[in-house]
């Protein structure tokens, strides 16, 4: 019926002149404020002829410019992503359940770091480089384990705990780079280079890290 | 590892130009644009991406790693060429004996970020954390207690710029008296001291 019927879902932002985005049974449709009534109404006889019963309840079929989307604030006036307070308080609590222990099972570390990867969007790249000690523990043991918070682990979280919800906004629509300077690096056999837009050189002999 | 870490260094050596600016640096190594964007389970790796963005952060840089080709990325690969077994440093113990007598030196005229011996260091070309680029065109020879192990072929410059400063210094050279530089130490009003270090090497 799905099958049948999707070509349908397909057909309606094509009249809408907007897009369709949708991941399984959810669906989110962008289309333009001015016509936003006669809209809604397509999409309700679209979905009725498809036999597909809307939970009415769980949707949102008013034109808004904030919505909570498949887990993430979608805010069309900043244009940004951000994480519901629901979901960052959750994690907030995790977090403060295993700072507040010497010793946390490693499950706990995997629903953190299972939050923190479920929130990359809003948040963006920091969520899965600064989750990656709890990631460690998770290669490293089985769920069931018990295990002692190193010293980096304790940073990491309380890296998390010091944040604000607000502190993350990932742009829907980021600007496309433009950089100030270019500069090019390259590291050879024991030694490494660059150059600052082809003039400044710099170079070095390698050493182990710190 | 090393690819990341180099990459850190540029950034680290170019941070008076690229402070409060946008920039792309571009590297032929894949892996490296790709865990600067991701972070890596390897921690050390890790470390590095989080000292890389620290580093963003406390100097507002906007960061772009990107890929190109290595045949686009010559004059950074010929500068790897540069350096190697001429990049030399006393060992710890042999450095101790030598300033034993003196006391510490305040700057390292002639090192690098990788061999420096003192927190204050000159470099031949920018590296992280170097005060100044080429000793030889510093002015502040005066205001310094100088640490010079230089190229042999800098020492006649070295000896010059010591003698024109009249500057405290160290200057540690090869026991070479049949030298051409080796008569300039007791040339005129003020001639250097000599001592002799043997230093053994022991692995």
């Amino acid at each position: 019926m799905l099958h049948n019927s999707y070509e349908n879902y397909l057909y309606i932002p094509a009249l809408l002149g907007g897009r369709l985005i949708n991941y399984l049974d959810d669906f989110l449709f962008l289309v333009s404020d001015s016509q936003s009534t006669a809209h809604r109404q397509l999409v309700l006889d679209t979905f009725k002829s498809a036999g597909l019963a809307i939970n009415e309840s769980k949707s949102h079929l008013q034109f808004t410019r904030l919505l909570t989307h498949l887990g993430f604030v979608i805010d069309l006036d900043p244009g940004s992503f951000e994480v519901p307070q629901e979901r960052w308080e959750s994690l907030q609590q995790l977090i403060t359940e295993a700072l507040s222990r010497q010793k946390v099972l490693v499950h706990l570390l995997s629903r953190i770091a299972g939050h923190l990867s479920s929130m990359n969007l809003a948040i963006g790249p920091i969520a899965l480089i600064k989750s990656r000690q709890c990631h460690s523990y998770l290669q490293q043991y089985s769920l069931q384990f018990c295990v002692a918070i190193s010293d980096s682990l304790r940073d990491e979280l309380t890296y998390w705990s010091h944040l604000s919800r607000t502190h993350f906004r990932e742009k829907i629509w980021p600007s496309p780079f433009t950089s100030d300077i270019s500069i090019w690096c390259d590291d050879g056999a024991a030694s490494w280079g660059g150059c600052h837009d082809g003039e400044s050189k710099i170079a070095g002999t390698r050493f182990l890290p710190p | 590892m090393w690819g990341l870490l180099h990459c850190l260094h540029c950034l680290e050596s170019f941070l008076d130009i690229i402070r409060h600016e946008s920039v792309q640096i571009f590297t032929d190594n894949s892996n490296v644009v790709r865990v600067m964007g991701q972070g890596s389970t390897d921690l050390r790796l890790n470390d590095i991406v989080l000292r890389t963005i620290s580093l963003t952060i406390k100097h507002d840089i906007s960061l772009l790693p990107t890929w190109v080709p290595r045949d686009q990325n010559k004059i950074a690969d010929g500068l790897t060429h540069l350096e190697g077994p001429c990049d030399w440093t006393l060992m710890a113990d042999v450095f101790q004996k030598i300033i034993a007598p003196w006391g510490l030196p305040t700057i390292d005229r002639f090192a690098s970020h990788s061999n420096h011996l003192l927190d204050r260091f000159n470099s031949m070309l920018r590296c992280p954390g170097s005060v100044g680029i080429n000793a030889l065109a510093q002015r502040d020879w005066l205001e310094h207690f100088n640490w010079c192990f230089p190229p042999f072929n800098l020492i006649p410059s070295v000896t010059s710029i010591i003698r024109q400063f009249s500057a405290a210094s160290i200057l540690v050279l090869p026991l070479w008296p049949s030298s051409s530089w080796w008569p300039l130490l007791s040339k005129g009003q003020h001639s250097f001291l000599l001592y002799t270090v043997v230093a053994c090497y022991h692995a």
